[in-house]
């Protein structure tokens, strides 16, 4: 552990405090939007976006090294391929529900056909592996910026507009007869939950993210009363998750995307098993009652 | 001489398509003020289609709809709704007490107000207890409790209710029809539901929904025959026969009354 807090300190080891920094900041990220993509059942939908962001990498790579867009970075490409498959799986969820699940599948499939074909393409060395399993010796100071800058201002959206949400995402029939624009709170959370997936894909890979947009609200579904507890909860898990997931990655020398995972895996198991079995207690002892 | 109640809702020569498939063409029918209505029909009739023309969900093709006097778009705070389904994701994490916010939802009433009206209507359906409770742990008949005091919390002058007996015991229904007796003194109230024999005794009138005319849906009003009551598990109580065969015209209900165009103006439905 003291070896782990020196590199912290240590201006030599730059990477290692953003990959820490990274994990606090996508915590926020994945607390927030985790739960609704949880509660709302659209983690399918989430997981394409993710993949489709590997076509709008491999693409900006391709074309920015041929010199034909020199200035299309692979942020931006990814930005622009995820605000673009959130926006298509949107209008077909909500115009034709019974396409969805093709057209998620499509977005899916088709993103990493792209992605790996211009990879294939582009001159140089660009190893596909980084982009879908991460590597937090690429998180750049600017990517911290800009995850801090997304945080703040989820945190303000979801604090001004938390009953509209949670009403939107429990019963969306009657949130419309209450007068709430459900129709622009869904393409928020598609938008944000786009960006977010960008902007957290550098440190923990596009295969992974899904993971902890999913796991640790998951995690909380069986011991929390509210919305608001579990993007607390989930974000804490995620937080707890991260931090332990570096240090972990960082004594044993191995990918630290992969560990983050497994450790909310774990937990999320521990969750799943414990709900059951104290629901079976419970269960036991109403029998019992008189 | 005998006194009519006013109109609360009035729906005239409503179309509706889905698509290029028609659905209803010149509908037209009211409800009255502090009225229990049921609007009965067997499945597939469009029942839930009209409701949701009610609510605002849908746009009609043509004919226009006027919830005291307003078109449905601009007065939600005039309507409450209680849905059918009682089973939302049993892992959705929400209290009783949130669930019943959301009935206040855009009411524009500050904490304090908004704490005071929640109150008001966990006491009146007798939930007190419940209210920090998760919503997943309760019984059906708690949850169509529930679901009322959120249709109700924001006082709305119409209440509109979805198949309410479904997924109830006996003893639930009973309580429901209890609790809808005393809210029609304060309340207009249509209720939905595909029972098209029997109406509960607290039912002032009936309108059917269900015969095919010319491809589309048409209503009807028809007699209830109250000479004869019955017990009913799905009522809860006493029940009374539907007479389908004897219609009661338009405006037999509201012959000491001016009506129709005369009361409110008209609101042309835009194309869907």
């Amino acid at each position: 552990m003291k070896s782990f807090i020196d590199a912290l300190v240590n201006p030599v080891f730059p990477f290692l405090r953003n990959a820490v920094f990274a994990g606090i900041l996508s915590s926020v990220l994945f607390g927030i939007l985790g739960s609704i993509i949880t509660v709302r059942r659209i983690g399918g939908l989430a997981g394409a976006i993710s993949h489709a962001v590997l076509g709008g990498i491999g693409l900006a790579l391709f074309l920015s090294r041929k010199n034909i867009v020199p200035w299309f970075s692979p942020l931006i490409g990814a930005l622009l391929f995820a605000v673009l498959s959130a926006l298509i799986i949107g209008v077909v969820s909500l115009k034709a529900k019974q396409r969805e699940d093709t057209i998620i599948n499509a977005v899916w499939a088709l993103g990493m056909s792209i992605g790996i074909l211009f990879l294939n393409m582009t001159p140089g060395y660009a190893d596909p592996m980084t982009y879908l399993f991460g590597n937090i010796l690429l998180v750049s100071t600017k990517e911290l910026v800009l995850l801090a800058v997304l945080d703040v201002v989820l945190i303000i959206a979801v604090t001004l507009f938390y009953p509209f949400i949670e009403a939107s995402s429990f019963d969306e029939e009657f949130a419309r007869v209450r007068g709430i624009p459900v129709v622009l709170i869904y393409f928020s959370i598609l938008l944000f939950s786009a960006v977010a997936i960008v902007l957290v894909q550098t440190y923990i890979g596009i295969i992974m993210v899904i993971a902890m947009l999913v796991l640790p609200a998951g995690t909380l579904t069986l011991w929390v009363k509210s919305l608001l507890g579990m993007m607390v909860g989930a974000a804490l898990i995620a937080c707890i998750a991260s931090t332990s997931g570096v240090y972990i990655a960082w004594i044993t020398d191995k990918p630290a995307g992969s560990i983050i995972v497994l450790i909310t895996g774990i937990l999320f198991s521990f969750s799943m098993v414990g709900g059951l079995l104290y629901k079976k207690l419970l269960l036991k002892q109403r029998k019992n009652l008189p | 001489m005998i006194m009519v109640k006013p109109i609360a809702v009035q729906v005239a020569n409503l179309s509706f398509s889905y698509d290029s498939k028609p659905i209803f063409s010149n509908l037209t029918f009211h409800l009255h003020e502090k009225e229990l209505t049921t609007l009965i029909g067997p499945n597939g009739a469009g029942k839930t289609t009209l409701l949701k023309l009610l609510l605002g969900l849908l746009k009609p093709t043509a004919g226009t709809i006027h919830i005291f006097g307003k078109s449905p778009e601009t007065c939600s705070e005039l309507i409450g709704y209680v849905p059918q389904n009682l089973f939302y994701d049993t892992l959705f994490p929400i209290t009783v007490k949130a669930v019943i916010a959301q009935g206040l939802l855009g009411t524009g009433l500050v904490k304090k107000d908004l704490d005071a009206k929640l109150a008001e209507s966990l006491e009146y359906l007798g939930i007190e207890s419940l209210k920090n409770k998760r919503f997943s742990e309760l019984s059906g008949g708690q949850r169509r409790k529930v679901l009322i005091a959120r249709a109700l919390a924001a006082q709305p002058r119409l209440l509109i209710l979805d198949e309410p007996n479904a997924n109830l015991d006996v003893d639930s229904v009973r309580a429901l029809y209890e609790l809808l007796a005393d809210l029609k003194k304060s309340t207009t109230v249509l209720l939905v539901t595909h029972d098209i024999s029997l109406a509960s005794i607290t039912v002032d009138r009936v309108l059917c929904l269900g015969d095919v005319v010319q491809e589309t849906q048409s209503i009807h009003e028809h007699t209830l025959d109250k000479s004869i009551t019955m017990i009913d598990r799905h009522y809860g109580g006493q029940a009374v026969l539907v007479r389908h065969d004897i219609d009661s015209h338009e405006h037999e209900c509201c012959k000491e009354t001016a009506i129709d165009t005369e009361i409110f103006p008209s609101h042309k439905g835009t194309k869907k």
